[in-house]
């Protein structure tokens, strides 16, 4: 077939060739370039090689109107391909461009113009024309948008990549891209997020489309990301590389053709406010001074920490007067008190009986206190048998002390507080994964207080101690009655020596004569079947125990024989005594020591020849008693028998003490009256206890401990903790002096908080292409990479703009203040460490500049790292540096931010990448990269 | 046959005073293996030089001129009788050879001088065809 159009079964059958006048343009999509050293770039931008052709026919009428019935109803214009079959016979693909115009030249003769564009495969460049071929690279751009749940690759042209990410092909739908400026302005209080715009087609025979997509889903929900690819490269070694990453921010559908997408950087999903914040819903009975503050996150060692108080009771105030025996009065806010209640309003505490709106019926004086009259204004707050402090809103490793703040001072309560770390195991049920310490009962501290009051004060200048002084109620009782001892304690027992008491009887003075032993010889009596003389003894019933009788008896023989006498107790004969001689008078001597135990002690003495007593003459007897032991009582001695003599009453002396013990009391009236007048003037010095604040409801501060404190620790608990960003690149070492102690403890972005604390450790803090980089800022820039050109316009100018650092970042004095009191607010006041530096040279240059708002560093509490930090700050910052602002090509669109550089097309100066950025091209602009450099 | 253009292009070899045969070797060149002699000559070609140069003017328009940052050479050639054999092969080597402006090539004109060059467009300015296997080409070509 030859010279005709053909659409499935529509053809279009020429008459004739056309006329040779047309021309064909074939084109590439291809871009060129060139840098500050005249090397040429040239991007290989397009898939495909269009050729462009202009039929020119001489046609019939019916061709003519077969031609315009082709165009409309079969080609639909542009829209649809056909083939050409040219005057040689080969087919071609082609479409119409534009309109066909036609003119009539004879009869029935017309000639008709065709505009026509023919599209073929442009191969793909060899595996050589990477990032770094300066011709030939045809770098592709892929934005990948995850919508609905399924990943999108957009592009400017369909590129199949098989081995990359599954497998994917792009869709076509890119019209424009924008260009990407990524990085942080050289301010070092602002973070500049960037921003990525791109126009996408609307494919109305696609479904889904750019349009169903964007009207369809929340296109913002998930990253966006562009990546640059370059064709013929291996995808496997030479895989796309992420130049951006963000969110979908804005959607607009301009027409029916296009969506234009703004797409932001992904630092702005950074923006989030961390903290907790104490509310009344999750914590009814916070105390109100914490409502709104967030808990604290503390990090490393942190010392006197603010905690709050999450159950600290309710407090009101009684907004007028009561009397003391009010059982019902409103209070200023009675959320959150219940019945059960106690409460409590100066130093009297009630029970809660009752609650209505505001007003609360109430039992007065209860827990051992007193009703009380209470002012207006009066504060009133429930008392608690448990308090709880929230010291952190993560757990801890230690909790080393509490303190309670009693005036302006800090008293150690760490021995009453039970300390939770809120990791498991240790933690407060209800408060799982907080730090928080408990407080049992309401504490009261009293603290010694001395008061100065006056050097010269008239304390009282009239004392009136007492007009009437009155001791006691008019009776002095001294003692009712003076106790004596009521019985004189007499000796009951006279003791009586030991030793003998003689009692002599002498028959002279107690025997009376007729009982005289003396016999005649005639036996007068007869005792116990013997006759003889005997003598009995008496003894008293009182009478002590006998320890022996001596007995003195005399005697005298009447008669010449021989005699003997004898000595008989009782039936017992004791002793003998023989030989006795007629006549001789014999004196004899005898001591019982036995059987003189009875009352009764009969002793005799006979003739013991059987001559009887008419022989014998007892002259004489005398007897000597010795008593053992104590005796007392009287002892009555008599002599029954014959002699009949009766033993002599004897006193015995007795001696001893009486006393009288008792209670001497006076009874009277004592009062003194009178009046005492004095001035005193001089200096008065008040000391003692006084109750001072109570404890709960006061603040409580903590030592804390969390055992994160390496920098890039801290900022990945932060990314992890709440941002969901798992992932951190450290860039660089810190010196071994840092470390960061401190605390979160306002609500502010994590991407603000990231910022002052890579700030405080001299570093950057970024996002880059969805993970976190922490870049450490050496002291010496060490450069990775030297730029030799920019980019060059058609007419020879270097693309290369070159400013002053702003003025307000110079900075040449510094005082940089650390360590900060976390019992203070932030503020000047609120640190205890400082350090200081300056740099008279650029004070000289520029004038004093500085940044104190900057050097607040609440991160820092070491004197070296704050030393090293201030001098870092200064040396980068004390000399006015140049910004270089400049576009080169994408063999060097592997430099990142941060990266230090050497600008060979500017003096070979060094300097530090601070923006990073990329325009991707198109087919009539090629590909850039853009850097701002401080150098 | 009305069109003449062929046998106009070979009268201008004579009266420019081409001292060249027609057929002489103009050849693009790449490595050893790659060679594209065309079997008709091209018009004399045509060069022109450019200097990308910065220049500026002051208010009264003084001028104020940077010196050259590069300069380019161009080489225009025009065939006013390729045929379609040496125009496929022109075609084929400007798409896989080349590729378009990519790869720089040895360009040796009808004086037998070789120079490396660039094609200096994306795109091929014009293909006519004139009659039957005639083909007026133009090219620009970029002296490296």
């Amino acid at each position: 077939m030859i010279n005709a159009f053909v659409l499935g079964p529509t053809t279009v059958q020429f008459d004739a060739p056309p006329l040779r006048a047309g021309g064909d343009s074939p084109e590439l999509f291809q871009v060129e370039g060139r840098d500050s050293l005249g090397t040429r770039y040239i991007y290989d931008k397009g898939a495909i090689v269009r050729t462009s052709r202009r039929l020119s026919l001489k046609i019939t009428g019916a061709t003519l109107n077969a031609l315009l019935a082709f165009a409309a109803d079969a080609s639909h214009g542009a829209k649809i391909p056909f083939t050409w079959h040219d005057h040689d016979g080969i087919a071609h693909t082609v479409r119409l461009v534009g309109s066909i115009s036609h003119q009539q030249i004879g009869p029935d003769r017309h000639r008709a113009e065709i505009a026509l564009e023919e599209d073929a495969v442009w191969p793909d460049p060899g595996a050589g024309y990477g990032k770094d071929s300066v011709t030939g690279a045809a770098p592709v751009w892929i934005l990948k948008l995850t919508v609905g749940g399924v990943n999108y690759y957009l592009s400017d042209m369909t590129i199949s990549i098989a081995s990359w990410e599954g497998g994917i092909v792009t869709k076509p739908w890119v019209a424009a891209w924008g260009s990407v400026q990524e990085g942080i302005s050289n301010s070092l209080s602002e973070i500049r997020v960037s921003d990525f715009s791109v126009t996408c087609l609307i494919n109305p025979d696609a479904a889904p489309n750019m349009e169903t997509l964007a009207t369809g889903y929340v296109m913002e929900a998930n990253p966006a990301e562009l990546y640059l690819w370059f064709r013929g490269q291996d995808p496997v070694a030479s895989p796309p590389v992420m130049k951006f990453r963000g969110y979908v921010k804005n959607v607009e559908i301009p027409d029916n053709t296009t969506v234009s997408l703004v797409i932001e950087d992904e630092t702005v999903r950074l923006g989030k406010y961390i903290g907790t914040k104490v509310d009344r819903t999750a914590y009814p009975s916070a105390d109100p001074d914490d409502v709104g503050r967030i808990i604290p996150i503390p990090y490393g060692s942190v010392s006197k920490l603010p905690a709050l108080a999450l159950e600290a009771g309710i407090q009101t105030s009684i907004p007028a007067n009561i009397s003391s025996t009010a059982t019902s009065f409103p209070v200023s806010d009675a959320t959150g008190l219940a019945v059960g209640h106690i409460i409590q309003a100066d130093d009297e505490q009630m029970l809660i009986q009752g609650v209505s709106g505001d007003t609360l019926t109430v039992q007065r004086g209860v827990n051992g206190t007193i009703a009380a009259s209470h002012l207006m204004g009066a504060i009133t707050w429930q008392r608690k048998n448990r308090f709880v402090y929230v010291v952190a809103d993560c757990a801890l490793d230690a909790i080393p002390k509490v303190y309670g703040r009693v005036g302006e001072a800090e008293m150690d309560i760490t021995s009453i507080c039970t300390r939770y770390l809120g990791s498991p195991g240790n933690e407060l049920a209800g408060y799982e994964g907080k730090a928080v310490i408990t407080v049992l009962g309401y504490i009261t501290v009293q603290q010694a207080v001395e008061m100065m009051i006056n050097d010269g004060i008239d304390v009282i200048d009239v004392a009136t101690l007492l007009n009437t002084l009155v001791i006691s109620n008019g009776t002095l009782n001294a003692g009712d009655t003076i106790q004596m001892t009521d019985n004189i304690s007499v000796i009951d027992t006279i003791s009586l020596t030991n030793g003998l008491h003689s009692h002599t009887y002498n028959s002279s003075n107690s025997q009376a004569a007729s009982n005289c032993p003396v016999q005649s010889g005639t036996v007068t009596s007869n005792f116990n079947g013997i006759s003889g003389v005997y003598w009995r003894v008496n003894f008293a019933a009182t009478a002590g125990t006998r320890s022996q009788i001596t007995f003195n008896v005399s005697v005298t023989k009447k008669v010449a024989n021989s005699l003997t006498v004898e000595i008989w107790l009782g039936a017992t004969q004791i002793k003998s005594y023989s030989s006795i001689i007629s006549g001789e008078k014999m004196t004899f001597e005898f001591t019982l020591t036995s059987g003189i135990a009875g009352d009764t002690l009969d002793v005799f003495c006979r003739d013991g020849s059987g001559l009887g007593n008419t022989f014998l003459q007892v002259d004489s007897a005398s007897r000597t008693i010795q008593f053992s032991g104590t005796s007392s009582g009287s002892v009555t001695v008599s002599k029954n028998g014959s002699a009949g003599r009766t033993a002599p009453m004897i006193n015995l002396p007795k001696t001893g003490k009486a006393y009288l013990a008792g209670n001497i009391e006076y009874t009277g009236t004592i009062s003194k009256n009178g009046a005492t007048w004095s001035t005193k003037t001089g200096t008065v010095t008040p000391y003692g206890n006084s109750v001072a604040n109570t404890l709960v409801g006061d603040t409580i501060l903590c030592d804390v401990v969390r055992n994160v404190t390496a920098p890039g620790d801290v900022v990945s608990n932060i990314l992890s903790t709440y941002c969901g960003v798992t992932s951190l690149q450290q860039v660089g070492a810190f010196p071994a002096s840092y470390s960061i102690n401190g605390a979160i403890t306002e609500y502010r972005t994590a991407l603000e908080w990231l910022n002052e604390i890579a700030f405080q450790c001299r570093a950057w803090f970024r996002m880059e292409l969805g993970a976190a980089k922490l870049i450490v800022r050496p002291d010496a820039l060490a450069t990775v990479k030297t730029i030799p050109a920019c980019r060059a316009t058609n007419d020879g100018r270097r693309i290369h703009r070159r400013r002053k650092a702003p003025y307000d970042d110079i900075i040449n004095k510094i005082n940089l203040l650390f360590d900060r009191d976390w019992s203070k607010s932030r503020g000047d006041d609120a640190y205890r460490g400082m350090s200081k530096a300056t740099d008279a040279t650029s004070i000289a240059n520029y004038g004093e500049r500085e940044r104190p708002e900057l050097f607040l560093c609440d991160f820092i509490t070491s004197q070296t790292m704050a030393d090293d930090v201030c001098a870092f700050y200064l040396l980068r910052y004390a000399v006015r540096q140049w910004l270089h602002e400049f576009e080169t090509y994408l063999d060097h669109s592997e430099l990142k931010f941060s990266d230090a550089i050497i600008l060979g097309f500017s003096g070979n100066t060094a300097g530090e990448i601070i923006e990073a950025g990329c325009s991707p091209g198109s087919s009539t602009q090629i590909d850039t990269v853009k850097f701002t450099v401080l150098a | 046959m009305g069109d003449t253009g062929y046998i106009e292009s070979q009268l201008n070899y004579v009266e420019d005073g081409y001292i060249g045969l027609p057929g002489s070797p103009v050849a693009f060149l790449l490595g050893a293996t790659d060679a594209l002699y065309f079997g008709r000559s091209p018009d004399r070609h045509g060069k022109s030089l450019a200097f990308i140069q910065a220049r500026a003017e002051s208010a009264a328009a003084e001028p104020i001129i940077h010196d050259y940052l590069a300069k380019d050479t161009i080489v225009d050639l025009a065939w006013s009788n390729m045929s379609r054999f040496d125009l496929d092969r022109l075609l084929s080597w400007w798409r896989t050879v080349a590729r378009g402006m990519a790869m720089a090539f040895d360009y040796i004109d009808i004086n037998g001088i070789r120079a490396t060059v660039q094609f200096a467009s994306p795109r091929l300015p014009e293909i006519r065809e004139r009659t039957y296997d005639s083909y007026e080409v133009k090219v620009s070509l970029r002296v490296m």
